[in-house]
């Protein structure tokens, strides 16, 4: 990047403090999931049997569970595992999705319709219930579940990049464009596709809350993630059985992590884009 | 009779019509209907000649320019430059004909036409880098320069994107685009009609300064008459995708032969001239592009005169006086 | 004759600010002039100058952002910056109405053409629901569109740009207001349409004895169509006179070239003339005569409050050196 867009991004955030807070959280986040493990307070999957379902306490800021792990240790670990899921989703659901949309936009003809036909049957499912059939039948793993949350976020990003392409195609600079000599394909790569995209990021942003919100469903259910790793979803399924017992802070904690995440991704959705709009540089 | 008119035209445009299939409410299935955008045009522009093109919306200037500029295939007709059969080569593969440098445009909306991500060093510099022989991104930059002084745009202009330049900058950064290369024939699409009269004063001077130094042709395309009559030698009349006259601006625009030419004239506001006494009024609205009676005259209707001759044969340009030619049974 | 009477709309001092993030843009600067019964005042300017904004203040339809800080505009008895929503209410639509821009925009996109006449009826002309269709046809008939009986019907995406334009005449007419306010109103517009629309402006005008405000940036076409005209630059009134007398002897710099810089019918583009410099930031500090940096004849005295002078009666212009 060059000064001037290093400048713009920071004049960015700190003119707006919503955007402000919405990145130091996200750089909060980001560090916890660097260093997570190093400045864990105790190991998070070893086991105190002496010390179960205590309430948070001085020693234990987020109690223990069942096992006598430590709550906070097991929360901020698993930020790691949640930010991986859910950023490398969005990266391929955006990539493969805008990409697609693009072209569906700009050659139309067959490009269009099978672009179309393909995220048209993702939708036709519930999303969750198709990602869920998506791990199911390609296997409890990390990596399938990344996968089945780009699959099925696909069609967010070709629509959007569809009619942004669409609108684009007409544009003078466009049609400028091609009078300069560029083939259709160079048109698409340096003219159209980089004009999509800052609409695009505030949908991103969103999506990273889906995406993270999707992962932590799934493993929720039994499906993807297995403990013992620690991973918000995992956490609050293992915690939802006790709540009734009284036990409140074992699904609470990692339930306020996900909420505090998921609403950071969505202040930072504006900030972003605004970052990537030229327009708005002065 | 072609041979010899090549030596000293430009552009030669031959019987060229544009038809796009339209869908039409309620028609029978298996039906093809087409909306002729342009019909039967045939035209020239000679070396380093202003050609002025005026007429309303709906009338095809857009699209004629579009099959001129090569971004469009035409259905009928040909078109040559400098003795080449451009018409020939698809749209998609002229970019990278020769010709492609030759031939450019001006855009109407200076806005819409920059490319918001690009700095006008950057919209500048895409042609020279394209087609130009220019050998590294020194050279490039080199001529940026060049042409930016040349347009009268500052340097430090340069870096800046679109929405931080004026109407007037923006127009001359797309100005300095198009003539980078230094093309034979400069297409200008209502250059001003989106900037402010004082701006637009300055622009159009320019434009004629340009012309004189570089010794290119213009393709002036107007609704605007006035400035048409500044800068154009020649003038074509269209509508509804037909020429309807065409001859020297000053001869048309003093004694104009076809009634669409004289409403529209009347139609000028011309203070202190009482206005709404010399009106030629227009009754009802144009007649469908859809599926057009070949045979009907496309101005049949509104016209204030009208023959029956005038629904069973289609009038064709006939000359009514040196080089001024007129579609019309009356003219 | 009409200049003895009372004007019907009476601008006096008028200022409107913007607040923006990048400061107070002054959009308005101690605007005023004034609106006989039955006269057809053009306001000239380019983009910028503040001829919209002040319209939309005449109707209080301005943006959340602006303000305004001082004026009275005395319409009929009422002072419609001071009014409330209620009294003007009872005003706009009814005695004071407005025709804008972009015909197509400016009209509902889903409820057909005829309703929209009905409903202005049936809200300001207290005319009765039965009678609503019968009157709306009427209107359209009296804007020359053909078919109405049909194009009651229409909706707005089914027109034309001067067909719509003729609704919109058509609703601002219904009431029979003593002032209409058209901004813009046929920009984008092609020629003919345009020559079509403005003609049947001034016969309707001139039928009910209807004063009209036409703002404009095509000078020609205030020339051709109003008695007098109002020329404004960056948010100040600098001319104002009767349409001959303004041509054949402007008095403000910026007037004349304007006019230098309009293309007519005779001229050749050596005889066009640029106006050198732009519009001045309309933040900030600002001189009191905002045509200052752009001007040849500038003087110190000039740095001094801006003066409203009458050389010629009728005939109002805002400058220390007047041509």
């Amino acid at each position: 990047m060059t000064t001037a867009a290093l400048r713009h991004a920071r004049y960015v955030v700190t003119e707006n403090p919503i955007t402000l807070v919405a990145f130091s959280m996200l750089l909060g986040l980001l560090l916890l999931a660097l260093l997570g493990p190093l400045v864990a307070p105790y190991d998070p999957l070893k086991s105190d049997t002496a010390n179960t379902l205590k309430p948070p306490s001085a020693r234990h800021w987020f109690g223990t569970d069942q096992l006598g792990r430590d709550m906070l240790s097991r929360v901020m670990v698993a930020t790691r595992l949640d930010m991986v899921i859910a950023f490398s989703a969005v990266v391929l659901s955006f990539a493969v999705g805008s990409l697609a949309g693009a072209c569906a936009g700009v050659f139309g003809g067959w490009t269009e319709r099978l672009v179309s036909r393909i995220s048209d049957t993702i939708m036709a499912f519930p999303l969750f219930v198709l990602a869920m059939g998506i791990v199911a039948a390609l296997g409890n793993s990390v990596f399938n579940v990344i996968l089945a949350t780009a699959i099925i976020n696909l069609p967010f990003y070709a629509r959007m990049a569809r009619a942004e392409a669409n609108v684009r195609r007409e544009a003078g600079f466009v049609e400028a464009a091609r009078l300069s000599g560029n083939s259709t394909m160079r048109v698409l790569a340096m003219h159209i596709y980089p004009n999509c995209l800052p609409p695009m990021m505030v949908q991103a942003s969103l999506n990273l809350g889906w995406a993270m919100l999707n992962a932590a469903g799934l493993a929720f259910i039994g499906l993807g993630v297995r403990p013992p790793t620690p991973e918000w979803g995992i956490l609050v399924a293992e915690g939802a059985s006790f709540i009734l017992s009284g036990e409140w802070w074992i699904a609470l904690f990692p339930g306020l992590a996900l909420m505090s995440t998921v609403f950071c991704f969505n202040l930072m959705g504006d900030g972003l884009r605004d970052i990537m709009d030229p327009r708005r540089r002065t | 009779m072609l041979e010899a008119s090549l030596v000293a035209t430009l552009l030669e445009v031959a019987s060229v019509g544009k038809r796009f299939p339209v869908a039409v409410r309620g028609a029978a299935r298996g039906a093809e209907h087409f909306l002729h955008a342009v019909d039967d045009v045939s035209f020239s522009v000679g070396r380093g000649e202003c050609v002025g093109l005026v007429g309303e919306s709906g009338c095809g200037k857009s699209t004629l320019v579009k099959l001129i500029t090569r971004l469009l295939d035409a259905t009928d007709g040909r078109i040559w430059f400098d003795g080449h059969d451009i018409g020939g080569v698809p749209a998609a593969h002229f970019a990278r004909v020769t010709q492609r440098a030759q031939i450019q445009m001006v855009f109407q909306d200076p806005t819409d036409s920059l490319n918001p991500r690009f700095t006008a060093f950057d919209t500048i510099a895409d042609p020279v880098r394209r087609l130009g022989a220019h050998a590294g991104p020194e050279a490039v930059a080199l001529r940026v320069r060049e042409v930016a002084d040349l347009v009268g745009l500052p340097r430090e202009l340069l870096r800046r994107y679109p929405h931080q330049l004026s109407g007037g900058q923006k127009q001359r950064v797309g100005i300095a685009r198009a003539v980078a290369l230094e093309p034979a024939l400069l297409v200008l699409d209502e250059p001003t009609s989106a900037l402010d009269v004082s701006v637009q004063a300055v622009i159009l001077k320019l434009l004629e300064d340009l012309r004189r130094r570089l010794g290119m042709s213009y393709l002036f395309v107007s609704h605007d008459l006035n400035v048409v009559r500044l800068l154009a030698d020649r003038v074509l009349v269209m509508y509804l995708g037909r020429i309807v006259e065409m001859g020297g601006v000053e001869d048309v625009f003093a004694s104009p032969r076809h009634p669409y030419t004289r409403a529209l004239l009347s139609s000028v506001p011309a203070p202190g001239e009482g206005g709404a006494g010399r009106r030629i009024r227009l009754t009802g609205e144009p007649r469908s592009p859809i599926d057009p009676d070949p045979r009907v005259c496309r101005f049949y209707g509104r016209c204030p005169d009208g023959l029956a001759r005038c629904t069973e044969e289609m009038p064709m340009l006939k000359v009514t006086s040196g080089d001024h030619f007129a579609a019309c049974h009356l003219a | 004759m009409r200049r003895d009477a009372a004007p019907l709309l009476s601008v006096e001092d008028l200022s409107v600010e913007f607040r923006t993030r990048d400061g107070v843009v002054r959009a308005l600067d101690c605007v005023g002039f004034g609106i006989h019964r039955g006269e057809t005042v053009g306001v000239v300017g380019e983009s910028g100058s503040g001829k919209s904004v002040m319209a939309f203040s005449l109707m209080r339809i301005l943006d959340p952002a602006a303000r305004i800080t001082q004026g009275r505009a005395t319409f009929g008895g009422l002072d419609l910056i001071a009014a409330s929503e209620r009294e003007l209410g009872l005003r706009r639509g009814r005695d004071l109405a407005m025709i804008f821009q972009n015909p197509r925009t400016a009209l509902n996109p889903i409820r057909q053409i005829g309703r929209q006449i009905g409903d202005v009826l049936l809200r300001h002309a207290g005319v009765p629901r039965a009678q609503a269709r019968a009157r709306a046809v009427q209107l359209l008939v009296q804007v020359q569109i053909p078919d109405p009986e049909r194009r009651y019907w229409a909706y707005p995406f089914e027109l034309s740009g001067g067909m719509c334009q003729r609704v919109m005449i058509a609703l601002a007419l219904a009431c029979g207001p003593a002032l209409l306010i058209a901004d813009e109103p046929t920009t984008g517009l092609d020629v003919t349409t345009q020559a079509a629309i403005m003609d049947l402006i001034d016969e309707l005008a001139l039928q009910s004895h209807m004063a009209t405000m036409l703002i404009t940036h095509d000078l020609g076409l205030a020339a051709e169509h109003c008695e007098r005209i109002v020329v404004m630059h960056a948010g100040h009134v600098v001319e104002c006179a009767p349409t001959a007398e303004l041509f054949s002897s402007p008095r403000h710099t910026y007037t004349a070239k304007l006019i230098g810089a309009t293309p007519r019918p005779v001229s050749s583009s050596d005889d066009l003339a640029a106006i050198p410099g732009g519009l001045p930031d309309l933040r900030g500090d600002l001189p009191p005569c905002r045509y200052r940096a752009r001007c040849e004849r500038y003087a110190p005295l000039c740095d001094g409050p801006l003066p409203r002078s009458e050389p010629v009666p009728g005939h109002l212009v805002a400058c220390w050196k007047p041509l």
